[in-house]
């Protein structure tokens, strides 16, 4: 026998193979089952939203509210230090608890002189650093929120944390983007975020500037009739405007770690009467989110310092995840406003539950719910950790010369662990020592506080009108479906700061949204007459 | 034949070289690089050559050539020439149609769109030189033009999508732009912008077609192969003089399937099923926006959509919502 033919090159593919699968195995961020999937439509269209409970949102930590506040014999705020422009009706036993909190919130590295220039000869009262102006707007900006947009907040309303997560810029943000000029190749750079962990965290900031102001765009793009017009003209928005609502779309999506059929039944997504009342929710929020941008945050471009501000001088505004965080309730729902009550709303009330319960009347729970309790593996309380460079790294406006603009940091600096080196350390306190601060009466109540609009800005029509046709699918319903098991009734009243539902069944409100004591509990909850067929029949053709 | 039986491919033929037969038509010389290649043996024929060019190959080739020059310029242009950014980005990339303003005017700005009916321009004119060659090459070799008009059908599915449909909407900004995420992105909200194109029936048939077309595929190639011990690779001779081969193949898929294609008609249903894929699909294209606005309450109107039980609680409709979209 003459000597063999060695082959090398199965060995060589062979390695190479293996080379690829173990990497295709180690390198993606694989998510190992069990993963927990939600259905919310009826049997069978998939209308489902997954969870993995491994999944760690960023920003996640629940700052402890501090010590309630002793208000006995404490005088006005406003008669203690200068220049109180918004809290001076707070005892100063109240007014100072809330300020150390918001060190805790928003800076808790720099401590007061973030905000306040003590070296000046006014001292506290000094307005010299921008940042105590833009503390005073955002402090409106929350109070406003609080009491004006309860379909949206209630029942945990919003603090300074609830975007700010500790650090002096929220971590996510956006700017103005130019659009791309025609006086030039033709460059159409969409400011992709070319660094992003997932497909979602591709799309850019575009459709922001388009939906989020009070100037915006329609966001009606489907035709409400099957066919053409008479005259042969589509019915239908133009399709650049349609990307630009489907890449918002896809921010929202991915702003609330959800997916489309959270809120819409993905085969007719602009039909009302199939979509979950969620979409109602959403549908508030977007008007919140346009209200603070255009009057709150836009008028502090002339406030702020260049280095904080967009490639077109604007300031760095909200969207749905600068609150959301990856999350459908920021921070899961904890409830951090009830212990803040008198400085942070208006009226120093609770966001009032009941314009969100009036959407979700029908307790509109998911039809099944499969795996465990979601909220029960949220995190529990614990001290906001703090960047050691949160200035430096949550703002980075400007280009990087690659023609393309990206936006804020997305993911947490460094943070020295658990301990809080600043100025201000968060009190660990007993959960059952965290009691509401009482309301206060008299004198340090508000004054001239309005009970809270129902619908800022826009008018509502009830379904009657829209739903006349009798469709077949007009069963009264109760938003429970009869096959399926009723979901474990929450007990009124629980003690229990954090929520105790399911993420998607933010009608659990009623049970902790009356931190003064006179919300509604159970009673409250009573579902009126179902009004007609919900869904399916609002299609009108020739 | 019993090398057949891997499911890869065993058997690299490789005689002497084989200059094709004479051509009676062409009118150039056929270029004769005398090569094999090993590699390519181990997934086709291992011999490369003769190639031919002709005027109509040439000029597709031009035309295509600039046509990716336009594009890619573009690209790289939008990232201010930065290799970098221009290879990390790439798919992100895009050449855009003219937006709407300029309806069909073809004396766009090149800023604006120009460069992309530039683009379209040439890159329509190579795909359509390319055409005329597999017609040409095929006559010359005496064959049928079915691979031709097989083509044909996936062009009319480029141009209805490129466009027919822009001339019928009126206006260029309707097209495809020219990118690989955004092309995606343009097809995802296409299919939104008109009431979800699942209901679009003719998308339906364009999709029995395609997954058809697979499993067409897959069910010849494992037959031929599985009777290959028998002599089932010679597939032309057994259509008229069938052998054991086409009979123990035609025997099984009665076992299997019930009934069974003949070692001709088998390859009839796959040209249609692959022909009618893009076929079927272009007339969906053509149809959308100019005859029907919503392809969901399409659906709705002719009883294809059904309606499921209401799970959710009565809750108003904002007035807005119910406007229509040009008011």
């Amino acid at each position: 026998m003459s000597t063999k033919h060695v082959r090398y090159s199965p060995i060589v593919v062979g390695v190479i193979s293996l080379a690829l699968v173990l990497v295709g195995l180690t390198v993606p961020p694989w998510v190992f089952p069990p993963i927990e999937s939600i259905e919310t439509g009826p049997a069978a269209i998939e209308m489902v939203q997954f969870k993995a409970a491994s999944r760690q949102l960023p920003y996640n930590a629940r700052p402890v509210a501090l010590e309630p506040a002793d208000n006995e014999g404490s005088p006005q705020a406003s008669e203690v230090y200068q220049n109180v422009q918004v809290l001076g009706g707070l005892t100063d036993a109240e007014f100072t608890r809330l300020m150390l909190a918001i060190t805790e919130w928003v800076s808790p590295e720099q401590g007061c002189e973030y905000c306040h220039n003590l070296e000046s000869e006014e001292g506290f009262a000094s307005d010299a650093l921008y940042t105590k102006k833009v503390a005073r707007t955002m402090l409106q900006m929350v109070r406003h929120i609080n009491t004006n947009w309860p379909e949206h907040v209630a029942p945990s309303g919003v603090t300074c944390y609830t975007c700010h997560r500790g650090q002096n810029v929220p971590p996510r943000t956006w700017y103005d983007q130019n659009r791309p000029g025609g006086d030039q190749f033709m460059g159409k750079p969409r400011p992709w975020h070319l660094e992003a962990k997932t497909i979602r965290q591709f799309f850019p900031d575009v459709p922001f500037t388009k939906y989020l102001k009070e100037e915006h765009a329609s966001a009606r793009i489907q035709s409400s009739d099957p066919l053409v017009s008479r005259t042969g003209r589509a019915e239908v928005a133009l399709e650049q405007d349609a990307e630009d609502m489907y890449l918002f779309m896809m921010q929202v999506s991915n702003s609330l770690g959800v997916n489309c059929t959270y809120c819409h039944n993905s085969r007719a997504f602009r039909d009302w009467s199939q979509s979950t009342p969620f979409r109602w929710i959403a549908y508030w929020g977007i008007r919140m989110t346009r209200d603070i941008n255009s009057n709150y945050i836009q008028p502090l471009a002339s406030v702020f310092p260049d280095n904080r501000k967009g490639p077109l001088g604007d300031p760095a505004k909200a969207e749905c995840g600068t609150c959301h965080i990856g999350n459908n309730k920021p921070l899961g729902g904890y409830n951090l406003l009830e212990h803040y009550l008198v400085g942070l709303t208006e009226d120093g009330k609770a966001p009032d539950p009941a314009p969100k319960e009036a959407i979700l009347i029908g307790e509109a729970k998911p039809t099944a719910v499969t795996g465990p309790d979601q909220d029960a593996a949220q995190p529990a309380p614990a001290p906001a950790p703090v960047s050691e460079e949160a200035i430096g790294q949550s703002v980075a406006p400007g280009g990087s010369g690659d023609g393309v603009e990206y936006r804020s940091q997305e993911e947490p600096a460094n943070t020295g662990g658990e301990d809080v080196s600043g100025t201000v350390r968060p009190v660990p306190q007993d959960q059952d020592a965290n009691a509401p601060s009482p309301e206060p009466t008299g004198d340090a109540a508000p004054r001239g506080a309005e009970p809270s609009q129902l619908d800022p800005g826009t008018t509502m029509q009830p379904s009657e009108e829209q739903n006349g046709t009798e469709g077949t699918a007009n069963a009264p319903s109760a938003g429970q479906p009869p096959s399926n098991p009723p979901p474990a009734d929450d007990t009124p009243g629980k003690e229990e700061p954090a929520d105790v539902g399911t993420p998607a069944a933010p009608a659990e409100g009623s049970t902790n949204g009356g931190a003064d004591g006179a919300a509604p509990a159970a009673g409250a909850a009573t579902p009126p007459a179902n009004r007609g067929p919900a869904q399916g029949t609002t299609t009108r053709f020739d | 034949m019993g090398s057949y039986s891997s499911i890869y491919n065993r058997i690299q033929v490789r005689g002497p070289f084989d200059p094709g037969v004479p051509l009676k038509h062409s009118s150039d010389e056929r270029i004769q690089s005398k090569t094999f290649s090993y590699w390519l043996g181990k997934i086709g024929d291992p011999q490369v050559g003769p190639l031919y060019l002709g005027w109509s190959g040439a000029a597709s080739l031009a035309f295509g050539f600039i046509a990716i020059e336009i594009i890619g310029l573009n690209m790289w242009a939008s990232v201010d020439w930065d290799p970098y950014a221009f290879v990390r980005n790439l798919a992100f990339l895009s050449l855009d149609p003219p937006p709407a303003k300029y309806g069909l005017n073809p004396l766009v700005p090149l800023g604006d769109g120009g460069w992309w009916i530039l683009a379209g321009f040439f890159l329509t004119t190579s795909i359509l030189l390319w055409w005329v060659r597999s017609y040409t090459r095929a006559r010359a070799l005496g064959m049928g033009t079915h691979t031709s008009w097989a083509f044909a059908s996936a062009i009319f599915l480029y141009l209805s999508l490129g466009l027919f449909r822009p001339i019928l909407m009126g206006s260029w900004s309707e097209a495809v732009p020219f990118g690989i995420i955004t092309h995606l992105n343009w097809t995802a909200s296409v299919s939104v912008l008109y009431g979800n194109w699942y209901y679009n029936p003719f998308h339906m048939l364009s999709i029995v077609f395609l997954y058809g077309s697979t499993m067409l595929f897959a069910m010849h190639g494992a037959t031929i192969l599985a009777v290959s011990r028998f002599g089932g690779e010679r597939e032309a001779e057994e259509i008229v003089d069938r052998g054991t081969a086409a009979e123990r193949g035609a025997l099984f898929w009665r076992w299997t399937m019930g009934f069974n294609a003949t070692f001709e008609s088998i390859h009839r249903w796959a040209w249609w099923f692959a022909v009618l894929t893009t076929f079927t699909g272009a007339i969906g294209v053509l149809l959308t926006g100019t005859v029907v606005d919503n392809w969901y309450l399409w659906g709705v109107k002719h009883g294809i959509a059904p309606s499921y039980p209401s799970v959710y609680p009565s809750f108003p409709i904002p007035d807005e919502a119910t406007r229509s979209v040009l008011q």
